[in-house]
């Protein structure tokens, strides 16, 4: 459920950054909202449905295409969907919140909306799904089933800032003859916005370089949505869940997100860089999305008291 | 908006006593009404609506699989039903000693028999119906309690009479719809509700919890409760998670549950942890694929055993729905006679048990005014409603009842009494029923209130939301004044 909520805020976040990169910039060139489906993974779906990477097709496809899984109705559709499954353990002004998201994303005048204004659309779904964080967390006590929401939130994360790096550093790496110069700035400020983390990074660093940048998305302690600040929670949450103190495992899917986490903790990006930053984001999913799987076989496959906890964010 | 258009047609009415006047006790509902300005009315019904949606008590909640798929509110109409206090007192008397009555008629029926030994009730329409369990026989359950929780429904014929139209004994449903649209009305008319005294129902679920701990509360201090569903796809599974919810208990399915010798236990991510009572909301047949279907994945294999063995109660008992039976209905006066040495207070519907000469006779003649119903057919199938059918119709039911008597039942057609509800931009009258919910735990409680639904098309009396019925809020008002003259006032504040 937060996983969900929490992906249809980070499309709208990443649409709308982009929206902001190329006003003013009569380049409309296909290959700035190309990025867009790439770091959701869905290529492939996307050229199956359009030919060409317009923003206005990159748009339709991202916010409202019920086609794409990871669209931002989509997503709300499914949180929402989770939400109605556990209504008997979240919160009331949780349900109202992501109900009323979903119908604003579903009403008629939707696509309309999207149109006419695609920047306060996404805006919109923006405020909303941090709404529902705010909610969630000020709303339901703590325990068991606020950790697992928790999980899958942290998880979707980490997963997000890994992707978005990923794709940005793939499509602004080419372009080394312009190191320094102010479209590289311009390409970084982005790629900090996409991931709502440039006055941060800004608050710390001041200058833009590419390694701190890097550095602070990654490996910044501090920072909510750095991978390891995301695994950091992710891993406090699978140890109250189980609870066998941080540190230890007692059982696979502890075990796996611990290494993961010490990987995180003492490695530096300039050997990442050495070992290619590529590689290293790959793994990192695969790996992270491995967690994800061994969480469902130790928690929810042996239908542990499945009917409250089966239904969180199908983790 | 005002009432001066308004028509009664000559129909029993809920808040006018005829074209001009309300009732007395209404008064405060038209005059806060008339007091809106124009449109005010239609706004807040419009409001209301949104409330609910927002809400999500709606259709299609989890069949979204296109967008297309719209979803609607279910129907509600935000004139209250208003009932008065005096009729409050008399129904909620007379539901009281029907579930009572009808208690110890199940109780019996299991163990000693009695009533079908005294030829009250002829024993083999127990045999045949199909909710009797023979793996009850021989068995109570705890405090001897069957059915825990009830949904009656009741009408209100053009004589002003209250009448009892079915028991619903097995797993009703609505009360989640009484206590939202409660909420909506609370928002709708706030000034409304600071002014009269409109009984709370807010407190349904520490009452229910209370019903159901009651039940092991012997063998242990705070018995756990568990509310069973049938799982997310049920049509009843948004007020399975509202009472779970409401009464802070977890909501399972029949596969976090197993049974170790004798015992139910919930498996949880910290072990496995005793469940002392269960809410069922599904049918008896699914509980336990042991003893019943086994086909059954809805259930606990073994539940039923450590249910017999006293282990964990399960409300309602399995087995109760033999009292909920169309032809059992026929007997329940006799039934109350039998058992409590009372008239009963809320009469039903008068119905006429063809395989007795006298009212077959009766049938016979006057076809043309009954409902003949087979006795043995569920789901309206059959059914012959006198005014409205053909001579062929007729001549053929007569045939029937001649040739086959024990399998027809007929009844007096009733006329359903209206209330007001926005129509456009102005009230009409819409026939109505009541749904209270009874629960039978320490005692026997009725919520005061219930699920009024309203058939919503004009003319019609079909009040269930397949076939165009809506729902209304229900206002049961408090006695007037409190009872000065026993002047136990606490708190000792001089008068």
């Amino acid at each position: 459920m937060s996983r969900y909520a929490e992906r249809a805020g980070n499309v709208a976040r990443l649409i709308t950054v982009n929206l902001g990169l190329t006003l003013g910039s009569d380049d409309t060139s296909e290959q700035e909202w190309d990025p867009i489906v790439r770091v959701t993974g869905d290529m492939e779906l996307f050229k199956s449905i359009h030919e060409r990477s317009t923003p206005e097709n990159v748009i339709n496809f991202m916010v409202l295409d019920p086609r794409n899984p990871d669209s931002i109705l989509s997503c709300v559709a499914r949180a929402r969907e989770n939400a109605g499954s556990i209504r008997e353990i979240i919160s009331s002004e949780m349900w109202l919140l992501i109900n009323k998201f979903y119908h604003t994303m579903s009403s008629r005048d939707a696509s309309k909306r999207v149109f006419e204004d695609p920047n306060k659309f996404c805006e919109a779904a923006k405020v909303q799904s941090l709404l529902f964080h705010g909610a969630a967390y000020i709303g339901m006590s703590h325990g068991e089933g606020w950790h697992f929401s928790e999980l899958g939130k942290q998880m979707e994360r980490a997963d997000q800032t890994s992707r978005i790096l990923d794709v940005k550093y793939y499509t602004l790496l080419p372009t080394a003859e312009l190191v320094g110069t102010s479209i590289d700035h311009m390409q970084w400020i982005a790629l900090l916005k996409s991931a709502s983390a440039l006055e941060m990074y800004k608050a710390k660093h001041q200058k833009i370089s590419f390694d701190t940048v890097l550095n602070f998305l990654l490996l910044d302690d501090q920072f909510p949505r750095s991978v390891v600040y995301c695994v950091e929670k992710a891993d406090e949450s699978l140890h109250f869940i189980s609870n066998s103190p941080t540190g230890s495992y007692n059982n696979p899917s502890e075990k796996e997100m611990g290494r993961i986490l010490s990987d995180l903790r003492f490695t530096s990006v300039e050997e990442i860089i050495q070992q290619g930053m590529h590689e290293y984001l790959n793994t990192f999913q695969t790996r992270i999305n491995e967690v994800g799987s061994r969480i469902y076989d130790d928690y929810f496959s042996y239908t542990v008291k499945s009917g409250a906890l089966a239904h969180f964010d199908d983790i | 908006m005002d009432f001066k258009g308004y028509d009664t047609e000559n129909f029993y009415d809920e808040v006018f006593k005829d074209n001009k006047n309300c009732y007395e006790w209404t008064r405060f509902l038209t005059d806060r009404i008339e007091s809106l300005s124009d449109g005010e009315l239609i706004d807040r019904q419009k409001a209301a609506e949104k409330n609910l949606f927002e809400m999500g008590v709606t259709f299609t909640l989890y069949s979204e699989k296109k967008q297309k798929g719209e979803e609607n509110i279910f129907p509600f109409d935000i004139i209250p039903r208003v009932v008065s206090s005096d009729d409050w007192a008399l129904l909620e008397k007379g539901l009281k000693q029907r579930i009572h009555a009808l208690n110890l008629f199940i109780d019996d029926i299991y163990n000693d028999r009695k009533i079908l030994r005294d030829g009250i009730v002829p024993k083999e329409l127990i045999l045949s119906s199909k909710e009797f369990r023979l793996e009850c026989v021989g068995f109570s359950p705890p405090q001897k309690i069957w059915c825990h929780i009830t949904g009656t429904d009741v009408i209100r014929h053009s004589d002003g009479n209250f009448y009892i139209l079915e028991d619903n004994l097995r797993s009703p449903s609505g009360v989640s719809y009484v206590l939202e649209n409660r909420e909506v009305l609370k928002r709708t008319f706030p000034r409304v509700f600071d002014a009269v005294g409109i009984r709370p129902i807010d407190d349904y679920g520490v009452h229910l919890l209370d019903t159901l701990q009651h039940l092991l509360s012997e063998k242990t201090l705070n018995p756990k409760v568990v509310l069973l569903t049938p799982g997310i796809y049920n049509s009843a599974y948004f007020e399975h998670s509202f009472l779970a919810k409401d009464m802070g208990i977890e909501l399972v399915e029949g596969r976090d549950m197993v049974v170790i010798d004798d015992f139910v236990y919930l498996k949880t991510t910290k072990g496995l942890e005793k469940v002392d009572v269960i809410y069922r909301r599904i049918d008896d047949n699914f509980l336990d694929p042991q003893v019943f279907r086994p086909d059954s994945m809805l259930g606990v294999p073994g539940l039923f055993g450590a249910y017999k063995a006293g282990n964990v109660a399960i409300a309602n008992a399995p087995g109760g729905g033999v009292a909920d039976d169309k032809i059992i209905y026929a007997y329940v006066e006799k039934i109350i006679k039998y058992y409590l040495g009372e008239d009963p207070i809320i009469s039903n519907v008068p119905t006429y048990i063809c395989e007795e000469d006298e009212a077959r006779k009766y049938v016979l003649q006057n076809i043309k005014k009954l409902v003949v119903k087979p006795a043995n057919e569920s789901g309206g199938k059959g059914i012959v409603f006198g005014p409205k059918a053909t001579k062929e119709e007729i001549d053929d039911a007569k045939q029937q009842i001649k040739a086959n008597p024990r399998n027809y039942i007929a009844q007096t057609t009733m006329s359903l009494s209206r209330v007001p509800v926005i129509v456009e931009d102005h009230f009409e009258g819409r026939h109505v029923d009541l749904r209270p919910f009874i629960l039978y735990g320490d005692d026997i409680f009725v919520l005061p209130g219930g699920l009024t639904r309203v058939a919503l098309r004009k003319g019609s009396m079909i009040v269930n939301s397949s076939q165009g019925g809506g729902s209304k809020d229900t206002w049961v008002l408090a006695p007037r004044k409190p009872e000065s003259a026993n002047g136990k006032r606490k708190g000792g504040r001089k008068s």
